[in-house]
């Protein structure tokens, strides 16, 4: 212990108080020379030859002090101190240089530190729960489940089970410390707060939810078992979210009631501010209990009679569960798969249960389900590539100009090595600066990173939805830190050797900075073409033809089923709105539909067609569920027959309008007027008469060609729908859209003020909604190749004016010897030439390989889109001959006496 | 490093040891005692006493103090810590066992 402590002493002095050590070993070798001497002279030995007997007994004063200190642990840190005060002290010398590298660095580490808190927040981070890694939620697999169901969903697997299965597996399983369940859709209510109409998206949630997550309360209480129950007082919880958007984050609000539709519920309290469920991707308002959630459903008119609680063959919930410790997920599984079954078995009691049960798996749950990295996973890996590239191509700036100063400080590490500087040692001082320098620029990167972090906010939070967290923290520090160390000794060290090795000559070190120049020109050239490749996919999504016409049209929605409004009285809702915007002074024309045009999803059904398709072939059919004077307000084209009008009632006979493409791939361009689609089997057989064939428009979504899709009037398909989106043309006259959006607010009120009207937006505003994605993937990557561009210019710059610079003397002698100015100017415009078609010669062929994995964010182009290529070719070409032209102007000025005298 | 060509690799600390576990002496005085109690034969030059020393200080095994020499000037007495004692016994032990080896194979008739 002693000898610990006294080591520890030894070693802070040797760093804190080096100084004094030097002196008393200084005054400990001098002691000891005067005795020898002292000795010496006393043997009879003339002074002189005394002393330098005892000095060639020590052999070199310095070297043995130097060995001496070479004894210190500490010796290390102590020449790392050492070291960087000399770097501070050399860099603050060149001010200018320091700022274009921590200029160029901050960029470059901002960027990546920014794209990796948002690659960190969508794909890495766990999710705020007790024992993440323990969380687990089932999924079924396989080819067992009656087919079109499974069709209808969401392919051959799925996420959500029935409530048999859940209770099932919940109450009779001994491999989980509790299992939870919670809807797998996030539905829209109607809620009265403070007397203003609004909407909230609710979860329905079971009441072990938060108590097996591990999630507390923010403020009042979470849900616990007893809320979930048939006949329990009405009750739930707020997101954070929501609590401070709508409820302006008053804590009075525990306990209180609000609306959902029509009836009242207590908010019992606030989750925290960073959950946001185990599907972190749809954004949550309100959390209700199971129960309570399924029979608002009932009373909304969106699940038939029996609520989903009591129905054992809608399936509808997701079910996650917490890992008993030293439980595989293998051993789980088994488990589970026997209660699933059991639990369908006994369901299907009675009826005859042929399909076979799918098998259940269970998927890892503590990072939350993947639909939020599904979407964005592809887009954020892509950004950080190119980021990537941006910081490479800062390195290369900085090594290039790093390597220019070596050179700059060549007398210096020449009489250092003469010295008897070890180049190792040498080699680390330069390492130490370039370090030091890639600090600084990781510490004003982490200020680019919040700055270029609002934007990349504003790619994963679509308007109001996708509540993704970006904060500094510990992760993000070590990440820059790291980033910030390694691109210090990455562009640091190959110019810290250059410099050692003296015998390298300078031409050389030319050479090797064109190099580098030209390497930037190639990455530049690459982010530039993919940057470019996003750009006109968006502009060609943006301007594609949707197949109506889009101006002065507004959609909007509402939802009056929430608000009790049935059968008749939901008609005559819709009837009325429609009538009374139609009577608007500003409107055109206005008309009805299920869903939107486009943007709104798509609903498909599997149908057949007597006399066309084969015995038991059943071919899918995109449905949309539309009212009267659709095409007609939309503007599409008839080809044949009629459309749908105010008199294709809910008792009428059934009738349908389908598109061209349905007519070319299920008729073959034969007349199909007349003949009938069949919805639903056997049992349920939903028949529709076509009477009519319109031109193909967009369905669903802005990519990819439209599907078959039969129009049906929205009254004669199945339940009456509760809610309804509003499409109405305005006029054009009064010129804004505002005051079309006014008005139909206006009306929409004066015909029910407690009826909310949501997502109200011309259509060119909700195709821009549409393709958020695209647009910031498009205006992040033209925005990091232009820091790119600018970077690569910098180091163009740099490059050309420490060649006009070694070449002055040469210059000179060439103007003295009758050189033009113009012919100087144009040699140097040359080699600038050349380093740019080195860089393009590269940079084309790297960007067309590059392009494949582009392919999937494209459309309308090819990854090999000549004219992008050229642009871009082009805008770099242009750039940096710029930077190229300044020093060679000033090369074509040199004043021939001043540059022969120069040396 | 100058290394005592005469002297057997890692000897020079277990002879330093040995002398400052006598009685607390200055570098100079451990050079002296060196010629002196090996009769001339070990000639430790001057020039690696003072590594060695510093060596022996950061490992834990001596300690430094600044105290007045014989003839009233400021000298550093190295003096033996409770580590360093140990640290003598096992060198000693390691140094008596290679040379009995030593001699053991130094004294083979040649047949």
């Amino acid at each position: 212990m002693r000898r610990v402590i006294d080591r520890l002493r030894l070693g802070l002095r040797a760093l804190f108080r080096g100084d004094a050590m030097d002196r008393e070993l200084d005054e400990e070798l001098r002691y000891h020379l005067e005795r020898q001497i002292e000795e010496h002279i006393s043997r009879g030995m003339p002074p002189a030859l005394a002393r330098r007997e005892a000095l060639l007994a020590i052999g070199g004063l310095d070297q043995r002090k130097e060995e001496c200190r070479d004894m210190r642990k500490t010796r290390v840190l102590e020449d790392l101190a050492r070291d960087l005060r000399y770097a501070v002290r050399t860099l603050r010398r060149s001010p200018g240089f320091t700022a274009v590298i921590v200029a160029s660095l901050a960029l470059g580490i901002g960027a990546n530190t920014a794209m990796f808190s948002a690659i960190d927040a969508v794909m890495l981070r766990l999710l705020p729960v007790r024992q993440p890694e323990r969380l687990v939620v089932l999924e079924w697999t396989g080819d067992g489940v009656p087919k079109g169901f499974a069709d209808s969903l969401e392919g051959p697997h799925g996420f959500i089970f029935p409530t048999v299965a859940y209770e099932e597996i919940r109450d009779r399983n001994d491999v989980f410390d509790g299992v939870f369940a919670f809807a797998g859709n996030t539905p829209a209510v109607n809620v009265g707060l403070r007397g203003r109409a609004d909407w909230a998206s609710v979860k329905g949630v079971s009441g072990n939810y938060f108590d097996v997550l591990g999630v507390p309360a923010a403020a009042g209480r979470m849900l616990t078992p007893d809320d979930d129950r048939e006949s329990a007082a009405l009750v739930v919880v707020a997101s954070h979210r929501f609590w401070s958007q709508k409820l302006g984050e008053d804590p009075g609000v525990v306990g209180s009631s609000i609306i959902v539709n029509a009836a009242p519920v207590t908010i019992v309290g606030v989750a925290p501010t960073e959950f946001f469920g185990v599907d972190a991707s749809t954004p949550t308002d309100l959390f209700m209990p199971l129960h309570a959630y399924a029979a608002q459903l009932v009373a909304g008119g969106n699940a038939g009679d029996v609520p989903f609680t009591r129905d054992p063959q809608t399936w509808w919930l997701l079910v996650g569960g917490r890992l008993k410790s030293g439980v595989t997920a293998r051993e789980a599984e088994v488990r589970v798969n026997l209660l699933f079954e059991r639990s369908l078995r006994a369901a299907n009691a009675g009826a005859p249960h042929t399909a076979r049960t799918p098998p259940v798996t269970s998927v890892p749950a503590g990072r939350g389900l993947d639909r939020l990295r599904n979407r964005y996973g592809a887009s954020l890996l892509l950004l950080m590539g190119m980021v990537g590239l941006v910081l490479l191509i800062a390195c290369a700036n900085v090594a290039g100009l790093l390597l220019a100063r070596a050179s700059a400080r060549e007398r210096e590490i020449r009489i250092r090595l003469s010295l008897g500087a070890g180049p190792f040692r040498l080699v680390r001082q330069f390492l130490t600066e370039s370090v030091l320098l890639a600090l600084v620029g990781g510490v004003a990167g982490l200020g680019c990173a919040v700055w270029i972090d609002a934007a990349l906010a504003g790619l994963l939070t679509e308007t109001d939805t996708a509540p993704v967290v970006m904060h500094l923290d510990g992760r993000l520090l070590a990440f820059t830190a790291a980033i910030s160390v390694l691109t210090g000794i990455g562009f640091g060290l190959a110019p810290a050797i250059r410099a050692t090795r003296l015998d390298v000559r300078p031409a050389a070190r030319l050479m090797s900075r064109k190099l580098l120049v030209s390497t930037q020109v190639a990455m530049c050239l690459l982010l530039l073409i993919g940057a470019g490749l996003l750009q006109r996919t968006l502009l060609k999504l943006e301007g594609v033809d949707l197949g109506f016409e889009r101006q002065h049209l507004v959609q909007f929605s509402v939802r009056p089923g929430l608000n009790g409004y049935k059968d008749a009285r939901l008609i005559g809702y819709y009837d009325e709105l429609q009538r009374r915007l139609d009577a608007a002074p500003l409107v055109r024309s206005s008309t009805l539909s299920l869903r939107p045009a486009v943007g709104g999803g798509s609903a498909s059904s599997s149908a057949i067609i007597p006399g066309v398709t084969k015995v038991d072939e059943r071919v899918t059919i995109f449905r949309h569920q539309v009212g009267s004077r659709y095409f007609e307000t939309l503007g599409i084209p008839t080809v044949a027959g009629r459309t749908i009008g105010p008199h294709d009632l809910r008792g009428a006979p059934h009738v349908a309008v389908v598109n061209q493409t349905l007519v070319q791939k299920y008729f073959h361009d034969a007349d199909p007027i007349g003949h009938r689609l069949v919805f639903g089997s056997a049992a349920t057989a939903n028949s529709f008469e076509i009477v009519g064939v319109v031109q193909d428009v967009k369905y669903g979504k802005l990519r990819g060609d439209t599907p078959p899709v039969a129009y049906l009037p929205y009254q004669q398909f199945l339940a009456l729908p509760s809610f309804m989106t509003f499409q109405v043309r305005g006029r054009g006259t009064e010129g804004s859209a505002g005051s079309l959006v006014a008005a139909i607010r206006r009306e929409a009120l004066a015909l029910d003020p407690n009826v909310p009207v949501v997502a109200i937006a011309s259509q060119a505003e909700a195709v821009a909604e549409m393709l958020t994605l695209e647009r910031t993937l498009a205006m992040l990557s033209s925005f990091f190749g232009v820091i790119a561009l600018a970077l690569a210019c910098v180091g163009f710059y740099g490059t050309m004016a420490y060649a006009v610079a070694r070449r002055t003397r040469e210059i000179g002698v060439r103007i003295a010897l009758g050189a033009r100015s113009r012919a100087i100017e144009q040699m140097i415009l040359r080699e600038t030439a050349v380093m740019v078609v080195v860089g393009v010669a590269a940079g084309v062929p790297l960007a067309l390989a590059a392009g494949r994995l582009l392919r999937a964010q494209l459309y309308g182009l090819s990854p090999y889109d000549p004219a992008t290529a050229v642009t871009a070719t082009v805008a770099v070409f242009v750039v940096t001959m710029l930077a190229g032209y300044i020093p060679a102007r000033r090369a074509s000025r040199v004043d021939a006496m001043v540059a022969l005298r120069c040396e | 490093m100058s290394k005592p060509s005469d002297l057997v690799q890692g000897t020079l600390d277990l002879l330093i040891l040995k002398i400052i576990a006598l009685e607390p002496l200055h570098g100079w005085a451990i050079s002296q005692r060196l010629k002196q109690v090996s009769g001339d034969v070990l000639q430790v030059s001057d020039g690696s006493l003072y590594p060695a020393l510093h060596k022996l200080e950061q490992e834990g095994w001596i300690t430094a103090t600044w105290k007045p020499t014989e003839n009233n000037r400021r000298a550093k007495f190295y003096d033996l810590t409770r580590a360093g004692r140990k640290e003598l016994e096992r060198e000693t032990a390691k140094w008596q066992r290679l040379s009995t080896a030593i001699t053991g194979v130094v004294k083979l008739k040649e047949a």
